[in-house]
């Protein structure tokens, strides 16, 4: 199997992917067939299988990948560690993935497009370059950037597309001035923590945090739900176009059931995209 | 397959290679003294060989193919590579601003000439070089010499990346970025076969420029420190142009420009070897041309039959009889000078033709007599026949040799024979008689008393230029070198020569060169 640099820092897994495409200059099609000996390519249904695969392709270890380029720590921050490992184990045949398009979507199946942040793209520039998609600035519905507390850029890359270009060599399709409200940049702090906690004794720890915290700053009610005041809230101060259904996003209806069961929040399609909607709907 | 060996970062004598992987990661120890031992590559010899069953002694002879010895122009080409692919390095360093930035525009160029119009690049870094000289000098065996002092690849875990310090292609006859793309990803699925690059890119639908551009992205991948291009004047042109077009600029390659540029532009270093119609491909284009000179790098000649003072050994002497001290016949038949100039006569100091000479004799030897005689010698460099031809017209250079080098067109090249002027009176520009003169008064500077073995009979006062050259009847040559004692000289060491033979008949061989290459011992 060709080698490929390790991925950058926060870098999704697709981002990666899509990297590792343009360097060798292989269409995602063939780099996926390449690595996974499919005959299909990235058409091809696999399994968890491909984590394998991909890891022994960035030469790191299989976990390294899965905790630090998808956004598995978030995803599974509340669930009970065996029910984690088995959701990504490669010996779980039940959960499908459909090729590259998913690994970038991963992130956000309810966007229409790649978001990134400004000064992550001009920092990395600076420092290597190169510019990536950042897992950070993929969780669904959250739009600022956690490092910098700055709202994300739409940039006009489609997510399910197999668009090569990395942040820096894409257009800003929605471009969003101002300071995120206060609520978006404490729940930024804590997606960085789920994100970067080295160790789940770590989250397991602060399950019972940051409830209390965003109790405490009234996103929560007491009974562990966002409240219905608070998303009114949320989205008074949020920009229109977070809200635009032609971009993507869509308000969760008051039908919509704030708490649902574990199993149906980790149904194979969105086992690595949903985390902010699990913080958001307060699901703890 | 070839095993690949993880970096072990040693830090480099040189400040400003300190940190870099690349560079720390590779062969540091290009000392002369080590290059002399690495080029030293003798069979596996014991005298008690030559008592062995003829079936076992042929076999023995096979090894001699490999015999080298370390030559000063081999060591200068060795350390001037290794000093290039350092400098290379610079900026290279795996996921670094300067690197990522290349790779970049590598990405987006849409085609190869797309990525090479852009001659910014081309004109600031200075990354090409050539090896030019007469076929059968040597050119290829050193450098694969040298490409086998670098590990094959060299895996760096903190980056993911397999470096392979040095390949060698060959361009290919029918050359087009095509097939050398197809030989560069040859080459590298060789030291790298897990990434399956012929299949990955070859079996590709992809046009010819499209598969050199992936075969670029590979050089960038992999962190290649020196692409050598051989017989970089297979490149030479549109065979469908006829020669006399060739003379008005016509259907020149633009490949050899293609890779320089990209070369320069990739910070990939490009050596090209070849005969001396490489200057004939480059010769339309003084930009070509520039690059091709310098870096030290002398045109490769035939082994030099003039005497350096300061050791008292010529290339050619030492050569031959080193290689003497390797014979396989149940009857020795010890060096001498007659026999060094028979050699000479035979091979015109062209290393290649001196071992297949000296190989063949055995092996003829040893259904014969089991002995090597000047005779035999004779018989066996009769067999080459038209490359025999072409031999005695590099020594003689007269008027109907040149006319005879003229037809064969790496020889043209070399002595810079007009192609224009062929059938009719042959015009040598490099080889002129005044020339000739100037060289024997240079070769007389150089070295003010004329060695020994050089000298002519000193009965012979009148015809005191150094000459060499077979014998037609070499009778003499072959008592002469009877008469030496049997094991005197040590063995695979150099001897000074003890008499000088006259050989009557012959015609004279004058020296055009000067001292250069002369060899140093170790």
């Amino acid at each position: 199997m060709i080698a490929a640099l390790p991925p950058g820092h926060d870098e999704l897994l697709g981002s990666a992917v899509l990297r590792t495409c343009a360097t060798y200059r292989l269409t995602p099609e063939d780099l996926w067939r390449h690595v996974t000996s499919h005959p299909k390519g990235e058409k091809g249904i696999l399994t968890n299988q491909w984590f394998t695969e991909f890891s022994q392709l960035f030469g790191m270890r299989r976990a390294d990948l899965i905790k630090n380029h998808t956004l598995y720590p978030v995803s599974t921050a509340f669930v009970d560690a065996k029910r984690a490992s088995h959701l990504v184990s490669p010996s779980n045949n039940h959960y499908r993935h459909f090729g590259t398009q998913r690994l970038l979507a991963s992130a956000n199946s309810r966007g229409l497009y790649r978001l990134f942040c400004n000064q992550c793209v001009l920092n990395e520039m600076a420092r290597t370059g190169v510019s990536w998609w950042h897992r950070a600035h993929h969780v669904a519905l959250f739009p600022v950037c956690p490092f910098h507390n700055c709202f994300l850029q739409m940039s006009d890359a489609l997510l399910l597309g197999t668009d090569l270009r990395m942040p820096n060599q894409c257009h800003g399709r929605e471009i969003i001035f101002g300071t995120p409200p206060h609520i978006l940049r404490v729940m930024g702090t804590l997606i960085t923590a789920l994100l970067y906690s080295a160790k789940y004794d770590y989250l397991r720890r602060s399950r019972a945090s940051i409830p209390s915290q965003l109790e405490r700053q009234g996103v929560l009610s007491s009974w562990g739900v966002l409240n219905k005041r608070t998303f009114s809230l949320l989205r008074s101060q949020l920009p229109a176009q977070f809200w635009d259904e032609s971009n993507g996003f869509s308000e969760p209806t008051v039908d919509t059931p704030w708490v649902l069961r574990h199993e149906r929040q980790l149904a194979p399609k969105v086992l690595l995209l949903e985390s902010a909607r699990l913080i958001l709907r307060g699901h703890w | 397959m070839i095993k690949i060996k993880s970096a072990k970062y040693v830090p480099h004598p040189i400040n400003r290679f300190k940190g870099n992987p690349l560079v720390e990661a590779i062969e540091q120890s290009f000392s002369t003294e080590t290059l002399q031992e690495a080029f030293f590559k003798m069979p596996d010899y014991n005298p008690g060989q030559r008592n062995d069953p003829d079936h076992l002694r042929i076999i023995h002879i096979e090894e001699l193919v490999r015999f080298m010895m370390p030559l000063r122009r081999g060591i200068q080409l060795a350390q001037t590579i290794n000093a290039t692919m350092l400098e290379a390095y610079m900026g290279r360093e795996p996921n670094s601003l300067a690197n990522n930035k290349r790779v970049a525009d590598l990405c987006i160029a849409a085609s190869m000439s797309a990525y090479t119009k852009d001659s910014v690049y081309s004109n600031t870094s200075q990354f090409t070089s050539a090896v030019i000289g007469m076929p059968g000098v040597g050119k290829t065996f050193t450098l694969e010499a040298i490409g086998a002092l670098y590990e094959p690849i060299i895996y760096h875990r903190k980056y993911n990346k397999y470096q392979i310090p040095f390949i060698g292609i060959e361009m290919p006859e029918k050359s087009s970025m095509g097939t050398l793309a197809d030989a560069i990803f040859d080459e590298i699925d060789k030291r790298f076969p897990q990434g399956n690059y012929r299949k990955l890119y070859i079996e590709s639908r992809a046009n010819h420029e499209q598969k050199l551009l992936k075969a670029f992205h590979l050089l960038q991948v992999h962190s290649v420190g020196m692409l050598h291009v051989d017989e970089g004047q297979n490149n030479k042109y549109d065979p469908k142009v006829k020669p006399s077009d060739l003379l008005e600029g016509k259907g020149k390659s633009s490949l050899t420009k293609v890779l320089i540029t990209a070369s320069n532009r990739g910070r990939v270093p490009l050596l090209i070897s070849g005969t001396a119609e490489l200057r004939q491909v480059h010769g339309h284009r003084m930009s070509l041309l520039r690059r091709m000179t310098g870096k030290g790098i002398m045109p490769w000649k035939p082994l030099s039959p003039v005497v350096d003072p300061n050791t008292g050994f010529s290339e050619f002497n030492l050569f031959l009889q080193t290689l003497w001290g390797f014979q396989f016949t149940k009857h020795e038949l010890p060096y001498s000078p007659a026999l060094e100039k028979i050699f000479w006569g035979f091979t015109a100091g062209i290393p290649d033709f001196v071992v297949k000479l000296y190989t063949d004799v055995q092996r003829l030897a040893i259904y014969r007599e089991d002995r090597i005689t000047p005779a035999l010698l004779k018989e066996v460099a009769a067999s080459y026949g038209p490359a025999l031809k072409l031999i005695r017209a590099i020594i003689k250079r007269d008027e109907d040799s040149m006319r005879q080098m003229a037809d064969v067109d790496d020889l043209a090249a070399e002595f810079d024979i007009s192609a224009t002027l062929k059938g009719y009176t042959p015009h040598v520009t490099g080889l002129r008689p005044e020339d000739l003169a100037d060289a024997e008064q240079l070769v007389a500077q150089a070295c003010p008393s004329v060695p020994e073995h050089l000298q002519t009979d000193s009965g012979n006062d009148d015809d005191s230029r150094h000459v060499v050259g077979p014998a037609p009847d070499a009778q003499c040559e072959e008592e002469s070198a009877e008469e030496q004692p049997k094991g005197s000289p040590r063995r695979g060491r150099p001897r000074k020569p003890t008499e000088a033979v006259v050989i009557p008949g012959l015609p004279e061989i004058k020296f055009a060169s000067s001292t250069d290459g002369v060899f140093e011992r170790p």
